[in-house]
């Protein structure tokens, strides 16, 4: 069965690749089997996936999402198709709506939006794969063409070099997370989703801006265009898709809904945990980005100043190691009680050759926190500053 | 050979680190233990006795200044084990190619003379076979090796990890 699955799941990320069916759907939602399938395949593979490391739970978080995609959807919308949201600890910019209404959202794309009205231009373009059925319309479109097999082997290639995402999804989420649906339904869910947007009041122009900063984040990153937004087809064509229809059909409409400070309450739990996402990549700048953009909002958290002062500290340019003991002091002075800061301090001190310095540290980092991690380490350079000479 | 393919590519692509030596000849002289024989693989001494998709022994030399595959940390040549260490971590961690990966110790360790630290971690592969991984990694030199034992969770693990203690206290830098 499962082998079963995974070649269909092969044969439908190819047809991703191809024109769709431009025909909407005509018939009723799960009349057929071969939408029941779809959608069998889609709950299997959620429930692998929700119950993998990937997730992140924060039910506070869920209920302002799923309240926004609530707030986005059509009157009419089918009873069977429950939208709902589910946040995924990854920090690439991604998001991806399986064909029975469940939305997935990166944490890194979560964290680099600056308003709901975002966040809604992002839930909009997905819901509108889901209710459109492009996953069913690219389905029976491979199934009518001969040719798919042709493309076998380089949907192969791709899949091989895929995330861990990968891991957990096949025949539906693959195509929705990893290869992107056909240009042409791509557009589609571009212009239905802008009328969602609209509709629902929030601010359109917010939309573009969202591209900006995935535009900007393939800058810094240096990489091919991602899969949300960026594979079919490309990222400046979608602004211009959108630019225009915000020219012409939508010209009355200048403004709308932002929400920009409920969203940044809400949301920013998730910026802070990204960019130790970002940290762990390497991503110096971005974790940066983020961390900076958390402190805005909660200048006094302990937390993100002793982020901050890692992302110096392992970062490592000139200067890097005055502004981490700069964070990691602050880091100190508002939460007296944590350990971390201090470990981090007293290694600067001690790679510096100033081991009484650097042992006071290590002691408070161990007495703070008996059974940190790294006590082994910490024992041995205490022990180490003891010999050179930094006794107490 | 399907499984032995996907192996030598864990290995080059994902939970080597990323790995890329160019080290040649090799740097250090190891004995194999009986049994065991060498892998073909054109940039690292690997051992095997089952089979690499049961248990394998690495020994990688890369230059520090090689980037990794997935996190964009650099090693450099003043870094504390500890810090190397948590540059190693956060590759594998960042890996594509691994699943669940989890660190279960983090520790100094010394490598014949050579002061490193020592991980031991699980992690599954795409096929959710369940893996364990002692692995051992230090700098010298400007290059930084690692020596690493993976095997199948159950049964391998146990079976020839004194086998892995054994071989590492043959391990010897010949140069630089």
């Amino acid at each position: 069965m499962k082998r079963t699955l995974a070649i269909i799941g092969f044969l439908v990320l190819v047809c991703a690749c191809a024109a769709p069916d431009k025909k909407p759907v005509s018939e009723g939602l799960l009349v057929n089997d071969d939408e029941k399938a779809l959608w069998q395949q889609a709950l299997e593979e959620q429930k692998n996936l929700n119950e993998s490391a990937m997730i992140y739970r924060d039910r506070q978080l869920e209920e302002y999402l799923n309240s926004v995609v609530h707030r986005l959807q059509p009157r009419d919308l089918p009873a069977e198709l429950s939208l709902r949201i589910v946040v995924v600890l990854d920090p690439s910019f991604n998001a991806f709506a399986f064909p029975n209404g469940v939305i997935y959202i990166h944490t890194g794309i979560l964290a680099c939006m600056d308003n709901e009205a975002q966040l809604a231009a992002l839930l909009a373009h997905e819901m509108s794969h889901s209710i459109h059925r492009h996953t069913l319309r690219a389905y029976r479109h491979m199934k009518a063409d001969p040719g798919f097999m042709a493309s076998l082997q380089n949907t192969l290639a791709q899949v091989a070099m895929v995330e861990e995402l990968a891991r957990f999804l096949g025949v539906t989420g693959s195509m929705a997370a990893i290869t992107g649906y056909a240009r042409e339904l791509e557009m589609e869910a571009d212009v239905s989703g802008l009328d969602y947007l609209i509709t629902a009041g929030y601010d359109p122009y917010q939309a573009l801006h969202l591209f900006e900063h995935l535009k900007e984040d393939i800058e810094a990153q240096q990489v091919k265009e991602p899969y949300f937004f960026g594979s079919h087809p490309k990222i400046q064509a979608r602004i211009d898709n959108v630019t225009n229809l915000l020219e012409t059909k939508y010209a009355d409409i200048r403004s709308g809904v932002k929400n920009t400070e409920i969203f940044s309450d809400k949301v920013s739990p998730v910026v802070l945990e990204n960019a130790g996402l970002e940290l762990r990549s390497g991503r110096f700048a971005a974790a940066q980005r983020s961390v900076e953009k958390y402190l805005r909002l909660h200048q006094s958290d302990a937390r993100a100043h002793y982020l901050m002062g890692e992302i110096f500290r392992q970062r490592g340019a000139d200067q890097d190691a005055k502004r981490a003991l700069a964070q990691y002091q602050k880091a100190i002075a508002y939460d007296s009680a944590y350990a971390e800061p201090h470990k981090a301090i007293g290694l600067i001190h001690f790679k510096n050759g100033q081991r009484a310095l650097a042992r006071k540290h290590f002691e408070s980092c161990l007495l703070l926190d008996p059974d940190t991690p790294d006590k082994a380490y910490i024992q041995g350079y205490i022990k180490q500053c003891v010999r050179d000479g930094g006794g107490g | 050979m399907r499984k032995l393919i996907w192996v030598i590519l864990l290995v080059v692509a994902g939970c080597a680190s990323g790995m890329q030596t160019g080290a040649q000849p090799e740097t250090f002289t190891v004995n194999a233990p009986k049994g065991w024989r060498k892998i073909n693989t054109p940039k690292y001494y690997m051992i095997t006795k089952d089979g690499a998709f049961l248990q394998y022994v690495l020994i990688q030399e890369r230059p520090i200044d090689k980037p990794f595959l997935y996190t964009k940390k650099k090693l450099r040549p003043n870094m504390l084990p500890q810090e190397v260490a948590g540059v190693v971590v956060d590759e594998l961690s960042t890996d594509r190619t691994i699943i669940q990966f989890e660190l279960l110790e983090n520790n100094p360790a010394s490598i014949k003379g050579n002061e490193g630290f020592k991980l031991l971690f699980t992690y599954k592969d795409r096929d959710g076979s369940s893996f364990k991984t002692k692995y051992y990694g230090f700098i010298r030199g400007g290059i930084y090796y690692n020596l690493r034992f993976t095997a199948a969770k159950r049964h391998y693990y146990e079976k020839d990890e004194v086998t892995f203690d054994k071989f590492i206290e043959t391990f010897r830098i010949v140069k630089p």
